[in-house]
C-alpha cells in the first residue's frame, strides 16, 4: 500500500518533469527564432521616438526611417541612465532654433506607474523642440491618451509652462491642455519634462554649431 | 456529429456564455474594455489560446495522472500565452505595446482552465478545439458588445474613430472599471432574465 503511494508519487513527478521539458525546449526554440526580429523590433521603435521628438517627419519605409536617422541623429552616450543624442533636422529652416538640439531618453514617475519619454530641447537648451511617450502604464482612455499626437504636440516650441488648462480651452504660450479633468497624469508628464531639463542643465551640453 | 457540434454553437455562445451565464472571465472584461481595438486583439489571444489549450490537453489526456493535471493544465496552458506574446512581439509590436501586460494575464483567465477542465480532459482532440473556439466567440461577443458601448460613450468614438460631436461630455465613468461593473450588470440582467428563458422554452 505504501509503497503504491510512493509510486504514484514518483510517475507524478516524472510526468510533470518531461512535459516541462517539452514545453520548455519548444519555447526555447521559437525565443531564439523570434528574439532577433524583437530586438530589431524595439530598436526602431525607440530610433522612431527620438525623431519624432526632434519634430522630423517620419517616412513610410522602414529602410527611410533608418537612413534619416542615421544622417541626423548623433548618440552621445548614458549618463545616469539617460540616454543622450544630439539631433540636426535639416526638413525645417536652419534659422529656426528647433532645427538643433538634444533628445533624452529617461523614465520617471507616472501616476500608476513609471513613463518613459523621449524629450527634445533645441539648441538654446531651454524650448521644448517635442515629446514622444515610449512607454506608460497610466489609465487607458483616461492618463493613456497622453500617447495621442494632440496631447504632445503642444508642448512643441514651448518653452516655459506655468499652468494646466482644461482640454476644452486652448492654450496659451505658457499653458497645456489637460488630458481631461479626471487625471492626474497631465502633471506627471509636466514634472517629467522639468526632470529632463533639469538634466540637460546637470550634463553640461555645449551648444550645437 | 454535425448535430452535436451545432448545439455546442448554441451553449457556448447563447445558453451557456461564458461570461453571461457562467460568470468567468470578469477580470479581463472589466479591463480591456474600454477601447474596441484593445478587445478585439484581446479576444483573438484568448480564442487562439483556449482552443489550442484545448486541443493540446486532449491529445496527451490520457497520459495525464488526475492528480498532477492541474499543474500539467497551467503549463500547457501558459505555454500557448507565452507563444501569443513572442508573436505579437515579433510581428505586431505597436498592438503588443499597447496591450502590455495584458496579453501575459490570459493566463489567468478562468475560461481557459474552465474550459480545458470541463471539457479539453474528456474528450477527443477535434470537439476539444472546437469547444474552446466557440466559448471564446461566446466571451468575445459579450466583451466586443460592452467595448463598444463603453468607447462610445466614455470617449466618443468606436475603434478610435469620432461618432459624436465635439459637444460630446464623455462620461469619465464609462472609461473607468465601475463603469464596467454596471453595464456588465445591466447586460447579465437583460439576458438573463428577458432572453435566455424565451430562448430555453425553444
Amino acid at each position: 500500500m505504501k509503497k503504491d503511494k510512493i509510486n504514484d508519487l514518483f510517475k507524478n513527478l516524472i510526468v510533470v518533469i518531461i512535459i516541462s521539458i517539452i514545453l520548455i525546449s519548444i519555447l526555447a526554440i521559437i525565443y531564439s527564432f523570434t528574439q532577433d526580429r524583437i530586438k530589431e523590433n524595439e530598436t526602431i521603435f525607440k530610433k522612431k521616438a527620438v525623431l519624432i521628438a526632434a519634430g522630423f517627419a517620419l517616412p513610410a519605409k522602414y529602410s527611410q526611417i533608418i537612413e534619416l536617422y542615421n544622417s541626423s541623429i548623433k548618440e552621445i552616450g548614458v549618463q545616469n541612465k539617460v540616454e543622450i543624442f544630439s539631433y540636426i533636422n535639416k526638413q525645417i529652416d536652419q534659422e529656426n532654433v528647433l532645427s538643433k538640439g538634444y533628445v533624452l531618453i529617461f523614465s520617471g514617475p507616472g501616476l500608476w506607474g513609471e513613463i518613459t519619454m523621449a524629450l527634445a530641447i533645441a539648441n538654446d537648451l531651454e524650448t521644448i523642440a517635442g515629446i514622444e511617450i515610449i512607454s506608460q502604464n497610466e489609465t487607458p482612455g483616461l492618463g493613456g491618451r497622453i500617447v495621442e499626437s494632440w496631447f504632445k504636440n503642444q508642448f512643441k516650441g514651448k518653452n516655459k509652462i506655468s499652468k494646466i488648462i482644461s482640454e476644452k480651452e486652448i492654450p496659451a504660450e505658457d499653458e497645456i491642455a489637460s488630458i481631461t479633468g479626471a487625471t492626474n497624469t497631465t502633471k506627471y508628464v509636466l514634472n517629467l519634462i522639468n526632470i529632463g531639463k533639469q538634466y540637460i542643465k546637470s550634463f553640461n551640453l555645449p551648444k550645437l554649431d | 456529429m454535425v448535430k452535436k457540434n451545432n448545439s455546442m454553437f448554441k451553449e457556448n455562445i447563447i445558453t451557456n456564455n461564458p461570461i453571461l451565464v457562467q460568470v468567468l472571465g470578469i477580470c479581463s472584461t472589466l479591463a480591456v474594455t474600454n477601447s474596441v481595438k484593445n478587445t478585439i486583439v484581446m479576444c483573438i489571444g484568448l480564442i487562439f489560446t483556449v482552443s489550442l489549450s484545448s486541443f493540446s490537453l486532449s491529445i496527451i489526456r490520457k497520459l495525464i495522472p488526475s492528480k498532477v493535471r492541474m499543474i500539467i493544465e497551467v503549463l500547457v496552458i501558459s505555454f500557448w500565452v507565452i507563444i501569443v506574446d513572442l508573436a505579437l512581439k515579433a510581428y505586431l509590436p505597436e498592438i503588443s505595446k499597447q496591450l502590455g501586460p495584458y496579453v501575459g494575464l490570459i493566463i489567468t483567465n478562468c475560461i481557459v482552465m474552465g474550459r480545458t477542465e470541463a471539457f479539453g480532459l474528456q474528450n477527443p482532440p477535434i470537439p476539444s478545439f472546437l469547444d474552446g473556439l466557440t466559448s471564446g466567440l461566446g466571451y468575445s461577443i459579450v466583451l466586443i458588445f460592452i467595448a463598444i458601448i463603453r468607447e462610445l460613450l466614455g470617449a466618443g468614438s468606436i475603434y478610435g474613430f469620432k461618432l459624436l460631436g465635439s459637444n460630446w461630455v464623455s462620461w469619465n465613468i464609462m472609461i473607468m472599471a465601475p463603469g464596467a461593473f454596471f453595464l456588465l450588470a445591466l447586460i447579465i440582467w437583460i439576458v438573463k432574465g428577458y432572453f435566455l428563458p424565451k430562448i430555453e422554452k425553444k
